[in-house]
C-alpha cells in the first residue's frame, strides 16, 4: 500500500483556492491524485523545487514543478518531509547550499593557487598594476605623503644640509640621470632611525639615521637601497598590494585622509617581499658602483643597526629589521669585491649634512 | 449564467487570513552561513541573504498558504557586480573634477557636490528597486508581486523630501514618510491587482509632536539637571570648599542619562507603532483593509532581546578570536603596544594591527544570529497584522509584466537593505 499525505494544489494561473490532492510518491516522482480525475499529476524528481528548500527537521513542503510555472503542492507532513528528502536529494538545504559553496571554493582555490604559482615562477601582476598608475598620480601621491610626513615630524630644512643632500643625491645618481630627474630625497626630523621610500620618487631619510651614521657612505649606501625600492616601483607596488585600488583611487581624488595615514604607516612599516630587498640591494650596489662610491657604508650600517636590533627593542621598527634577513643581506655586500672608488662628499659637506635639522620647517 | 456566477463571486470575494508560523531551523542557518560567509571569504553572503529570506517568507501565511520568495543567490551577487561600475564611474568622475581642476576652486565645490548630490539621489532609487527586485520574487499560489510605479520619480521625492529634513527641523519627516510609503503600496501589485495607500499624515503629527518635544524635554531635563549639579560643584570648588553630593544628588548623576535613554527609545518605540498601525490600517487590497496593533512595548520588548542576541552574537565571536589571538601573537607584541620608548605613531599602529580582528570579530559577531533576529522582527508584525474584509481571489491573476532579472546591488551598496 503506497502511502499518501493529504496536500492542496495550486495551479499558479489565479490565486483561488487551491485543490486538495493526495499526494504520494513512487520511482516517477510525486504523484497527485486530484479529485476525481482519473489520470495522476506526475512531477518527476529532477524537476521539482522546494520553496525554501528542506532541511532537516521540516515539517512542511512546498514544491514547484519546472514545466508547469506557478504550479504548487504544499504538503504539511513531517513524515512527507523526510520521505522526499530521501527521494529527491537536490531539493535539501545541504545539496543547495553545495551547489554554490563549492564552486566559490573552488573558484578561490584556484586564485590562491594561481597566486602561488605566479609567486613561484616571479610574475608580479601587482606591479604590473602598479606600473599603470601615470607617473603624475604617482608623484602626486608621493607629494601628499611628503605633506603628512612633513607637518606630522617637520623636514629638515637647513639650507647648507640640504645643499650637501643635494649634492650627495647628484654624486649618486651622475651616471643614472633619468633617476635623478625622479628621485626627490628630503630629511625628516625625527629621531628613529629609518628610511622609507614613496610613491612617485619621494625617498625620507630621518634626522635618527644621519646622526647614526658614522660615514657619508653609510647614508648613501642606505639612499642607494631606497632609490633601488622607488626604480623597482616596490613603494606602488606595496600601495596597491596591501590597501587595494580603491585606496589609489581614493588619493587621486584628493581626499583620503585614512588611506594617506594608512599608506604613511604602510610606507614606514611594510616589510618588502624578500626579492624585492633583494632587487633593491642589486640596483643599490649597480648605483654605487656606477657612482664610484664603496659599498662598505651599506655594509657598515647594517652591521650596526643588526647590532641596534639586538639590543633594544624600539630597533624593530628601524629600517634594517622592517627588512628581512639582514645578515644574509650583509652577507651579500659583504662578498662584492672592491671597486676603485672617490669620496661621496667633502669632510665640510659631511659636518652640514649631519646638521641639516638644525632648521625644520612643518610647510608642505 | 458562468459570467453571472464569475461576477458575484468577484463581488463577494472570500476572506483572507494573515498569520505567521515559526520557520524551522533559523539557529542553524545562522551557524551555517556564519560559516560558510568566513570560508568563501564574504561571497557567501548573498546566498546566505537569499536562504534566509526564503525561510522567513515561508513564515508568513495567508490563509494559512505560505509566502514562497522565489529570489537567487546568483541573483544578488550579479547585482553586486552591476553595481561596481557605477561606483568607479563616480570616483573617476570625482578625480578627474580634482584632478583637471585642482588650481580652480570655483570649479572643484559646485562640481564634486553636483557629483555627491547625483549620487545620493541613488539612495531613493536603491530603496525603490529592493522592493522592487523583492516583491517580484514574492509569490503566493504562485501569483507574484510586483511593483509597477516609475522608480526616478520616487528617487526624485525621496531626495528633495530628504533636503527638507533638516530645514524643516525634521517636522517633514510623517509628511515625507506617509508619502513615500504611498508611492511605494500605490504602485505595488498582486498578480493583476493594485493595492491601495489611503493615508495621510496628518493623525502621525501629534504622535510626533510628543516624540519631538518629548526628546527635547528629556534631553534639556537630563542635561539641565546634570549642568546644575554640576555647577553647584564648581561654586563650591570656586569658593574652596569640598563638594559632597546629597545621595539624591547621586542617585540622579547616576540614572539619568540611561533614563533618559530609556524614555528616548520608549518615544521612539511608541511612534514606530503609531506609523506602522497607521499605514497597515490605510493599506488595502481590493475589499480587504490591513489592520495592525503593534505596540510600543511589543517593539521594545523585539528591539531589546534582539540586542541581547547581537550581543551574544559579539561575545561568542570575540571570545574565539580571543582565544586565537592569545595563541598566536606573541606576549612581546601585546607589550610593544604600550611600550612607552615607541613613537606614538608606531604605537598607534601595533594597537590597530591588534585590536583589528577584534573590530572584525563584533561586525561579525553582530551579523551571526541576524537571521533569527529578522525572523523575530518580522514574525512580530505578521502576528500582529490582520486583513478584513475579502478579496476576489478568482479574478486574481499572474501579472504579465516583465520580470526583474538581478537584484539589488545598489541597495547593498548604499547598506539601505533592511534584510
Amino acid at each position: 500500500m503506497t502511502q499518501t499525505w493529504p496536500g492542496r494544489l495550486t495551479d499558479g494561473k489565479t490565486a483561488a483556492g487551491s485543490t486538495p490532492v493526495r499526494v504520494s510518491l513512487d520511482d516517477r516522482g510525486v504523484i497527485m491524485h486530484v479529485g476525481d480525475r482519473q489520470d495522476d499529476l506526475v512531477w518527476p524528481y529532477g524537476a521539482i523545487t522546494s520553496e525554501p528548500p528542506l532541511g532537516r527537521g521540516a515539517r512542511e513542503a512546498l514544491l514547484t514543478y519546472r514545466h508547469m510555472p506557478g504550479a504548487s503542492v504544499f504538503v504539511q507532513d513531517a513524515a512527507f518531509v523526510e520521505a522526499i528528502r530521501k527521494r529527491a536529494p537536490g531539493i535539501t538545504t545541504g545539496a543547495q547550499r553545495r551547489r554554490w559553496v563549492t564552486p566559490i571554493l573552488v573558484g578561490i582555490l584556484v586564485i590562491a593557487l594561481a597566486y602561488g604559482v605566479m609567486l613561484a615562477v616571479n610574475l608580479k601582476p601587482v606591479r604590473g598594476i602598479a606600473s599603470l598608475i601615470p607617473e603624475t598620480v604617482r608623484v602626486s601621491l608621493g607629494a601628499q605623503l611628503a605633506t603628512a610626513f612633513t607637518t606630522r615630524h617637520g623636514r629638515c630644512v637647513s639650507p647648507d644640509g640640504v645643499a650637501a643632500l643635494n649634492t650627495m643625491v647628484a654624486r649618486l645618481l651622475e651616471k643614472r640621470p633619468e633617476d635623478a630627474k625622479r628621485i626627490n630625497v628630503s630629511v625628516l626630523d625625527w629621531n628613529i632611525v629609518n628610511a622609507f621610500a614613496g610613491p612617485g620618487g619621494y625617498i625620507f631619510l630621518t634626522k635618527g639615521l644621519i646622526l647614526k651614521a658614522t660615514a657619508p657612505e653609510d647614508v648613501v649606501g642606505v639612499l642607494a637601497h631606497e632609490v633601488g625600492h622607488a626604480r623597482a616601483l616596490h613603494p606602488e607596488t606595496n600601495v596597491v598590494r596591501s590597501l587595494g585600488i580603491a585606496a589609489v583611487f581614493d588619493l587621486m581624488v584628493g581626499g583620503g585622509g585614512s588611506s594617506l595615514t594608512n599608506i604613511a604607516t604602510l610606507v614606514m612599516q611594510r616589510s618588502y617581499a624578500r626579492e624585492d630587498e633583494r632587487e633593491a640591494d642589486r640596483i643599490a650596489l649597480e648605483l654605487l658602483k656606477s657612482a664610484s662610491i664603496s659599498q662598505r657604508g651599506l655594509q657598515r650600517f647594517f652591521t650596526n643597526a643588526a647590532k641596534s636590533r639586538r639590543s633594544s627593542a624600539t630597533a624593530v621598527f628601524d629600517v634594517i629589521s622592517t627588512h628581512p634577513e639582514p645578515a644574509e643581506r650583509m652577507r651579500a655586500v659583504a662578498e662584492t669585491p672592491d671597486y676603485p672608488t672617490r669620496p661621496t662628499l667633502s669632510d665640510r659637506d659631511w659636518i652640514r649634512l649631519r646638521a641639516i635639522c638644525g632648521t625644520t620647517s612643518k610647510a608642505p | 449564467m458562468d459570467h453571472v456566477s464569475r461576477d458575484q463571486t468577484a463581488s463577494e470575494g472570500e476572506a483572507v487570513s494573515v498569520g505567521w508560523t515559526w520557520p524551522r531551523g533559523m539557529l542553524g542557518l545562522s551557524l551555517v552561513n556564519f560559516v560558510l560567509r568566513i570560508l568563501t571569504l564574504g561571497i557567501y553572503s548573498f546566498w546566505a541573504t537569499n536562504e534566509t529570506r526564503k525561510r522567513i517568507w515561508s513564515g508568513i501565511r495567508f490563509n494559512g498558504e505560505p509566502l514562497t520568495y522565489t529570489g537567487r543567490g546568483l541573483e544578488l551577487f550579479i547585482g553586486f557586480l552591476l553595481v561596481i561600475p557605477i561606483f568607479v564611474a563616480f570616483g573617476a568622475a570625482l578625480f578627474a573634477i580634482n584632478y583637471y581642476f585642482a588650481q580652480t576652486p570655483s570649479v572643484v565645490i559646485p562640481a564634486t557636490i553636483a557629483v555627491y548630490v547625483v549620487l545620493f539621489m541613488l539612495v531613493g532609487l536603491a530603496v525603490y528597486r529592493s522592493w522592487r527586485y523583492r516583491l517580484a520574487r514574492t509569490h503566493w499560489r504562485g501569483i507574484r508581486a510586483s511593483l509597477e510605479g516609475n522608480q526616478w520619480s520616487f528617487a526624485w521625492t525621496y531626495f528633495w523630501t530628504s533636503l527638507l529634513i533638516p530645514l524643516t527641523l525634521g517636522w517633514i519627516s510623517p509628511w515625507r514618510t506617509t508619502k513615500l510609503q504611498r508611492l511605494l503600496v500605490s504602485s505595488s501589485r498582486f498578480g493583476t491587482r493594485p493595492f491601495r495607500f489611503t493615508a495621510t499624515s496628518g493623525p502621525l503629527y501629534g504622535p510626533f509632536a510628543l516624540l519631538y518635544f518629548g526628546s527635547i524635554a528629556t534631553f534639556v531635563g537630563v542635561f539641565g539637571t546634570l549642568f546644575q549639579i554640576g555647577m553647584k560643584a564648581r561654586q563650591a570648588q570656586e569658593l574652596g570648599l569640598t563638594y559632597t553630593p546629597t545621595p539624591l544628588e547621586g542617585v540622579i548623576a547616576v540614572v539619568s542619562i540611561p533614563l533618559g535613554f530609556i524614555i528616548f527609545i520608549m518615544l521612539g518605540a511608541w511612534y514606530g507603532a503609531r506609523v506602522v498601525n497607521h499605514f497597515a490600517k490605510h493599506t488595502h487590497f481590493e475589499s480587504a483593509s490591513f489592520s495592525a496593533n503593534t505596540t510600543a512595548l511589543g517593539f521594545i520588548w523585539i528591539g531589546l532581546t534582539n540586542l541581547i542576541l547581537a550581543i551574544l552574537g559579539i561575545a561568542a565571536v570575540s571570545g574565539v578570536t580571543f582565544l586565537a589571538m592569545t595563541a598566536f601573537v606573541p606576549l612581546e607584541q601585546w607589550q610593544l603596544a604600550i611600550n612607552p620608548e615607541l613613537d606614538p605613531q608606531i604605537r598607534a599602529n601595533i594597537m590597530a594591527a591588534l585590536t583589528t580582528p577584534f573590530a572584525i570579530a563584533i561586525a561579525l559577531g553582530a551579523t551571526l544570529f541576524a537571521p533569527i533576529i529578522q525572523a523575530r522582527t518580522i514574525g512580530y508584525i505578521m502576528r500582529r497584522t490582520t486583513l478584513s474584509g475579502t478579496v476576489p481571489l478568482n479574478e486574481i491573476e499572474q501579472s504579465q509584466g516583465a520580470d526583474i532579472k538581478y537584484g539589488e546591488g545598489l541597495a547593498g551598496a548604499f547598506d539601505v537593505d533592511a534584510f
